[in-house]
C-alpha cells in the first residue's frame, strides 16, 4: 500500500508537500495504523476539569504529535470497565503494537485483588500501563503521580492562613490508596507546626455509593449548603468532578470560606480559591506514549513533585502571599514525598 | 525534510493525494454575515472534518469528500433556495438553516423530495410538524434530522437545577416566536413535574414589552426567572433592568443568547448563568477541539460537525451499498438504528462500552467505512462529536439524548460549570416526562360526598367552538368529533346546542370542500349535524342566556333543562388566563362562566353540570366549577399551561385535532361506562404536554363510582 502511494509521480507529490506547508488542514499526513493506544476510561465518562479529561487531552496530543492511533474506550459501568480491560489486555493482536492504558486508578486495586492482573500479557507487542496507581506487578507498567508532596505543601499553606480554623477534606473514596496518600500528605503538612486537622469526610459514606462521589456536583453542593456551610473555613475537595459543587457554593457565597483547586488551576471558578494543587496528567500521558514509542517504557515511573509534574499554582490575587510560602516549603515537601514513597 | 530509508518512515512524511476522489455536494445554509455570525467557526470546523475524512480513507486508492456550498441565511431568499434544492438531483444533503422560520420554509419544500435536512436546534413545534409519525399519511419517511433533543429538555433541566438549588417559585419570560413558544408551553408543565410553583409565564414581542415584563417579574416574589430570549440585544435589556433591582430573583438563561457575543456586554454580563446545548463529554470532542484550537467549541459546533459526518456516512452507504440502501434518508435511518442509548443493553461481545467515537479519523475508517466498503453494516453504537446518533423511534425526527452545559460568565470569562443530560449516567439521572406514569397529582377520595341528587330525567349538552379561520381547523374538528360521539350515544339534536363559526368546510383553502376530519383517514365529521348558532351571530354574553334558558328572538335555541337534568358544557378554541378567546378580539371570561353557573344554580337549571374545556390555560376556566354543588370541571391543562394540538396535516397545512379531545373521545368510545376516576387517570397519562385537571370533585360525587356516561348515555 505504501509503495503504491510512493509510486505517484514526483511533481504531484512535491506539489502536495508545498500545499501541506501552506495549509496543513486540507492535506493531512497519514498516521501509523499499526501502533495504537487504547485507553479505558472511568465509567463516569471523560471529565472536563480533572483526571480523566487531562489524560484524554494528553493522549490526544500524543496521538497527533507522535503519529499513533488513540482509541478511547468508555465503559458503561465499573464492572464493564474491568471487562474492557480484560478484553484488551489478555491477548496480542496480530501485527499491531498496542499500548493499553488503564485511565482510572480505581480499577487498579480490583485488578490485583481479583487476580486479573496475572493474566495480562506483557509482550513485545502489547503493554499495559496503569495511570495513577503503582501496583508493583511484573505484568504491568505504571505511571504514577504521587500526590503526597503537593498535598504536603497544600497542608502547610493552609496551616499558615490566619483566617482558617475549620478545615474539611472531602474524599471521593478513602479506601483508594491515592486518596490515602493525599490525605496523609495534607495532614502531615498541616500539622507540622502543631495544628490539628479537624474534619475528613468520606464521600462514599455521604453518597452511599462508591462512584457518585466522583461526579455528582449537585449533591456535593446541597450537602455542603445543608451541613457544612456555617462552620467550615476551607474545603479541600479530593473528589474529582464532584468538586464543582464546592466551587459553585464558594462562588455564590464569596468571602465565606476558601476552596482549594484540585488537578487544574481552578482560580477561574471562584474568587476564594487561593491556590490549586495541579497534577499534570496530560503531560504524564503524553510522556508514557513517548516512552512506549521509543521502547523506553519503565516498569514503574513516578512523576512527582521533584520531577515537576505536580505543583502549587497560586491564584493571581493571592500570589504574593502563597508563592513565597510555597517556595519556602518546596524542598522539604520533595524530601517528605520521597521518604513517604520509600 | 530528510529522505526516509524505508516505506514506513517515508509514510510519515507523505501527504495524502485526494486527486480523483469523488465529491458529494452538500449545501450549508447558515448565518454567515451580521453581528451574530459564526462563519469563521463553521468554516474552520468543516476543514477539521475534511482532514479527518481524508485520513479515514487514506488506506484506499479512491475516496469520497464533501463539496460544501455555503449559503448565507441572512441574505438568501430561503423560499427560492429551498425550491432550487428540491429540484436538484446532484445535491445530497442540506445542513441548516438555523432560524426556525427558515427551517420551516426549507422543510416545507424538502419534505417533498429525498434530500435529508440536518438542523441544529429547531423548535419543538417544527419537530412535531415535520415528524413522519405525527403527520400520519402525509410524510412517510423521515427527512428532517434534528441533531439535538427538543428544547423541552432544556426547559426540564433548568427547572431541575432550580429544584436542586432549593428553589420553590419560578417565572418564565420568553420571546413570542417559535423558539420562545417551546418554553412558554413546556416550562409550566415541567414546573408541576418538579414540584415548583409557577408564579408567572409571559411572552414579549419587542424590547419595550420585554422591559415591562421582566421589570414586573423582578418585583414579584418569584425566586428564579428563566429567560428564553432571542439574542444579546434582548439580554442587554434584561440585564439593564435587573441592574436597577439588585437582590431580585436569580436569572437563568437558555442557550439562545450565545447566538451573539455575550462577552461584548462587559460587566453587565458578569455572573449570568444558564444552559446551552453542547457535546457529550464522553465523545472527547470538546477536549480534542481545545487541544487543537486552544479554546472550547461554542454551542452548536459539535452538532455542525455531526451534520457533516452524517451527510458523509449516508453518502458512503448509498455509494457502496446501493443494492440495499435506496436513498440518503434511509441511510441516516440505518445509522440511527445502529446506535444505542445509554439505557440500552450492549451485546456481550461489544468491546467499546458507551460507544465508538467516530468523529475522529481512525474510528471512522475502521468502524464505519471499512465495513461499508465490504457491503456490511458499520459497527454498532456510533458516537459523533456531540453524542450518539440515536434518533427518536418511529418519528426519527430528533436525537433522543443530548448533553447540555451549565455555564456562567465569571470574571469576564465563560466558565463550564457542569454537564447535564436528561438521560444517561453522566450527571442528572432525571427521567424525561414525555411518557410518564407517576404524575397523577390529584388523588380522589373514595368516600361518599353525602350529596343527594334528585331523580335523573333528561340530558342536555352545549358545545362551543370559539375560534375561526383555516389555521384553527382543529377546533371545529374537535367540536364535531365530540358532537358525533354524543349523537352516537343516542343524544338528539334538540338536546344539543352546537355553536361554531362554520368557516372551515367550505373554506377556500380546503382542498376537500365539505370535509372536516379530526384524524388522517378519519371519517368526514362535517355531515349529519344541526348547527344552532354561528359564532359570529352571537356575543359571548349570550352564552349565559343560552345556559339559563333565557330565549329571545335573537336566541331562539336555549337550554330547557330542569333540576332533574344533567348538563354537559364542552368548549374548544383558544384560551388565555381566565378567559376563552372569542373570534379574534373578544373573550368569554371566568367571571362570565362563574356567573352563568351561579345563575343556572339559582334557576335550578341542572341536577349535575359537567364542564369540559380544551383551550390553553383552561384550568383557569374550569376552576369556575369550584364551590357549586353538583358541578365538575375537567380541563385539558393547568392554569399556566398550553394545550397541545395533534396530527399535523402537511397537505392541508393545519393541525387536525387537539390531544385532550382526541384522547377524551377515544377513551370514552373504548369504555362508555368508565368512572370519572379512571377517565382522569387515562387522560392524565395520555395527554402529553399538559396536565389534565379536575375541579370541585368534593362537591360533586365519588369519582370512583360516578361515570361521565350519566351525561350522555341513555338511562
Amino acid at each position: 500500500m505504501v509503495m503504491k502511494r510512493l509510486s505517484k509521480t514526483l511533481p504531484i507529490w512535491m506539489a502536495l508537500l508545498v500545499l501541506v506547508a501552506c495549509d496543513k488542514e486540507v492535506a493531512p499526513e497519514p498516521f501509523h495504523y499499526d501502533r495504537e493506544v487504547i485507553a479505558i476510561f472511568p465509567p463516569e465518562g471523560i471529565e472536563t476539569h480533572t483526571f480523566s479529561g487531562l489524560v484524554y487531552q494528553g493522549l490526544y496530543r500524543a496521538a497527533k504529535d507522535q503519529k499513533v492511533l488513540f482509541r478511547p474506550v468508555l465503559p458503561t459501568t465499573y464492572e464493564d470497565g474491568i471487562k474492557r480491560i480484560m478484553q484488551t489486555s489478555y491477548y496480542d493482536r496480530q501485527g499491531v503494537m498496542r499500548l493499553i492504558i488503564v485511565a482510572d486508578p480505581t480499577y487498579a486495586e480490583d485488578l490485583v485483588t481479583e487476580g486479573i492482573i496475572d493474566y495480562m500479557v506483557d509482550t513485545d507487542s502489547t503493554k499495559v500501563v496503569i495511570l495513577g496507581a503503582d501496583v508493583g506487578h511484573p505484568n504491568i507498567y505504571s505511571a504514577h503521580i504521587p500526590p503526597y508532596g503537593m498535598m504536603y505543601k497544600a497542608g502547610y499553606l493552609t496551616s499558615r492562613m490566619d483566617d482558617v480554623g475549620n478545615v474539611r477534606l472531602f474524599i471521593a473514596n478513602n479506601s483508594r490508596s491515592y486518596y490515602k496518600e493525599a490525605v496523609d500528605g495534607f495532614t502531615h503538612g498541616f500539622e507540622q507546626e502543631g495544628k490539628k486537622l479537624q474534619g475528613i469526610d468520606n464521600m462514599e459514606d455521604i453518597f452511599l455509593d462508591d462512584r457518585a462521589g466522583y461526579v455528582i456536583s449537585d449533591v456535593t453542593y446541597s450537602i455542603y449548603a445543608a451541613a457544612y456551610a456555617e462552620t467550615c473555613d476551607l474545603v479541600m475537595p479530593l473528589c474529582r468532578e464532584a468538586a464543582m459543587g464546592f466551587y459553585r457554593y464558594n462562588r455564590e457565597h464569596p468571602g465565606r470560606f476558601y476552596t482549594i483547586g484540585m488537578d487544574k488551576d481552578m482560580s477561574d471558578y471562584a474568587n476564594d480559591v487561593p491556590f490549586s494543587c495541579v497534577s499534570r496528567w496530560d503531560d504524564v500521558a503524553e510522556s508514557v506514549v513517548a516512552d512506549w514509542n521509543s521502547n523506553r517504557l519503565e516498569r514503574s515511573r513516578k512523576y512527582g513533585l521533584e520531577e515537576g509534574f505536580t505543583s502549587i499554582v497560586p491564584a493571581a490575587r493571592y500570589k504574593h502571599i502563597i508563592q513565597p510560602l510555597s517556595d519556602e516549603i518546596h524542598n522539604e515537601a520533595i524530601r517528605k514525598e520521597n521518604e513517604y514513597i520509600r | 525534510m530528510a529522505a526516509a530509508s524505508c516505506g514506513k518512515e517515508k509514510m510519515l512524511e507523505e501527504t495524502i493525494d485526494t486527486t480523483g476522489w469523488e465529491k458529494v455536494k452538500v449545501a450549508v445554509v447558515a448565518p454567515l454575515s451580521g453581528d451574530n455570525s459564526d462563519d469563521i467557526r463553521y468554516r474552520r470546523i468543516s476543514k477539521y472534518f475534511e482532514e479527518n475524512l481524508i485520513r479515514a480513507q487514506y488506506q484506499w486508492e479512491e475516496g469520497i469528500l464533501l463539496e460544501l456550498e455555503w449559503y448565507d441565511e441572512e441574505t438568501e431568499d430561503i423560499k427560492a433556495l429551498a425550491r432550487k434544492f428540491r429540484d436538484r438531483t446532484d445535491l445530497k444533503a442540506v445542513i441548516g438553516p438555523f432560524k426556525d422560520n427558515n427551517i420551516d420554509i426549507m422543510a416545507n419544500q424538502l419534505s417533498l423530495g429525498h434530500i435529508p435536512m440536518f438542523v441544529m436546534s429547531p423548535s419543538e413545534e417544527l419537530l412535531r410538524k415535520y415528524s413522519c409519525g405525527t403527520a400520519g399519511v402525509q410524510i412517510k419517511d423521515p427527512f428532517l434530522w434534528s441533531l439535538c433533543e427538543p428544547d423541552i429538555t432544556q426547559a426540564q433541566l433548568l427547572l431541575y437545577k432550580i429544584s436542586v438549588l432549593g428553589g420553590k417559585k419560578v417565572s418564565l419570560v420568553s420571546a413570542n416566536n417559535m423558539y420562545g413558544n417551546t418554553y412558554y408551553k413546556w416550562v409550566p408543565y415541567h414546573a408541576i413535574e418538579t414540584k415548583l410553583e409557577m408564579v408567572d409565564n409571559k411572552q414579549y414581542t419587542d424590547l419595550s414589552e420585554l422591559e415591562t415584563v421582566i421589570g414586573d417579574m423582578l418585583s414579584s416574589d418569584t425566586e428564579y426567572i428563566i429567560c428564553a430570549l432571542n439574542d444579546t440585544q434582548d439580554l442587554r435589556v434584561v440585564l439593564e433592568t435587573a441592574q436597577k433591582k439588585p437582590n431580585g430573583p436569580k436569572l437563568l438563561f437558555t442557550g439562545s443568547i450565545f447566538k451573539g457575543d455575550v462577552l461584548a456586554l462587559g460587566d453587565l454580563a458578569e455572573g449570568i448563568e444558564g444552559l446551552s446545548l453542547y457535546s457529550s463529554p464522553n465523545t472527547g470532542f470538546h477536549l480534542a477541539y481545545n487541544e487543537r484550537y486552544g479554546e472550547f467549541p461554542k454551542p452548536y459546533e459539535s452538532q455542525f460537525y455531526d451534520a457533516l459526518l452524517l451527510s458523509f456516512i449516508a453518502s458512503y452507504l448509498c455509494h457502496y451499498c446501493s443494492s440495499w440502501v435506496d436513498n440518503m434518508n434511509e441511510a441516516v435511518k440505518i445509522i440511527s438504528d445502529l446506535s444505542l442509548t445509554e439505557e440500552e443493553d450492549l451485546p456481550e461481545d461489544y468491546d467499546w462500552g458507551k460507544g465508538t467515537p467516530i468523529w475522529d479519523h481512525y474510528h471512522l475508517g475502521a468502524s464505519v467505512l471499512t465495513p461499508i466498503r465490504a457491503e456490511i453494516l458499520p459497527q454498532l453504537n456510533l458516537l459523533g462529536a456531540s453524542g450518539n446518533f440515536k434518533f427518536a423511534a418511529e418519528t426519527y425526527t430528533s436525537l433522543v439524548q443530548s448533553t447540555y452545559i451549565e455555564w456562567m460568565i465569571f470574571n469576564g470569562k465563560p466558565v463550564v460549570l457542569d454537564f447535564v443530560a436528561a438521560k444517561g449516567n453522566r450527571v442528572a439521572n432525571y427521567q424525561v416526562a414525555w411518557l410518564y406514569n407517576n404524575t397523577i397529582t390529584d388523588i380522589f377520595s373514595d368516600e361518599d360526598t353525602g350529596i343527594k341528587y334528585p331523580e335523573l330525567k333528561d340530558k342536555w349538552a352545549v358545545l362551543v367552538c370559539s375560534s375561526e379561520g383555516w389555521n384553527n381547523y382543529r377546533h371545529q374538528a374537535d367540536l364535531l368529533n365530540f358532537y358525533h360521539f354524543l349523537k352516537d350515544q343516542g343524544m338528539k339534536d334538540d338536546h344539543i346546542i352546537l355553536i361554531m363559526q362554520d368557516d372551515i368546510a367550505e373554506n377556500e383553502r380546503n382542498p376537500y370542500p365539505g370535509v372536516i376530519r379530526s384524524l388522517p383517514n378519519g371519517d368526514n365529521l362535517y355531515q349529519d349535524f344541526e348547527l344552532d348558532y354561528k359564532l359570529g351571530d352571537i356575543e359571548p354574553s349570550d352564552i349565559e342566556d343560552i345556559l339559563t334558558g333565557n330565549a329571545s328572538d335573537r336566541l331562539p335555541v336555549v337550554l330547557e333543562s330542569t333540576e332533574n337534568d344533567n348538563v354537559l358544557l364542552y368548549w374548544t378554541g383558544h384560551g388565555t388566563y381566565e378567559a376563552f378567546c372569542w373570534l379574534k378580539e373578544e373573550y368569554f371570561t371566568y367571571r362570565q362562566l362563574h356567573g352563568s353557573i351561579s345563575h343556572m344554580q339559582d334557576e335550578k337549571r341542572f341536577r349535575q353540570l359537567l364542564i369540559l374545556t380544551e383551550p390553553c390555560h383552561s384550568g383557569s376556566m374550569a376552576k369556575a366549577a369550584e364551590g357549586f354543588t353538583g358541578v365538575l370541571g375537567i380541563s385539558s391543562s393547568d392554569y399556566h399551561e398550553s394545550s397541545f394540538a395533534d396530527h399535523y396535516n402537511r397537505e392541508l397545512g393545519v393541525w387536525m385535532c387537539d390531544r385532550f379531545t382526541n384522547n377524551l373521545v377515544t377513551t370514552l368510545n373504548k369504555n362508555l361506562n368508565i368512572s370519572f376516576n379512571d377517565l382522569y387517570m387515562k387522560l392524565n397519562t395520555s395527554t402529553m404536554g399538559s396536565h389534565v385537571r379536575i375541579y370541585n370533585q368534593q362537591n360533586f360525587d365519588n369519582l370512583h363510582y360516578a361515570e361521565p356516561g350519566e351525561f350522555f348515555l341513555p338511562w
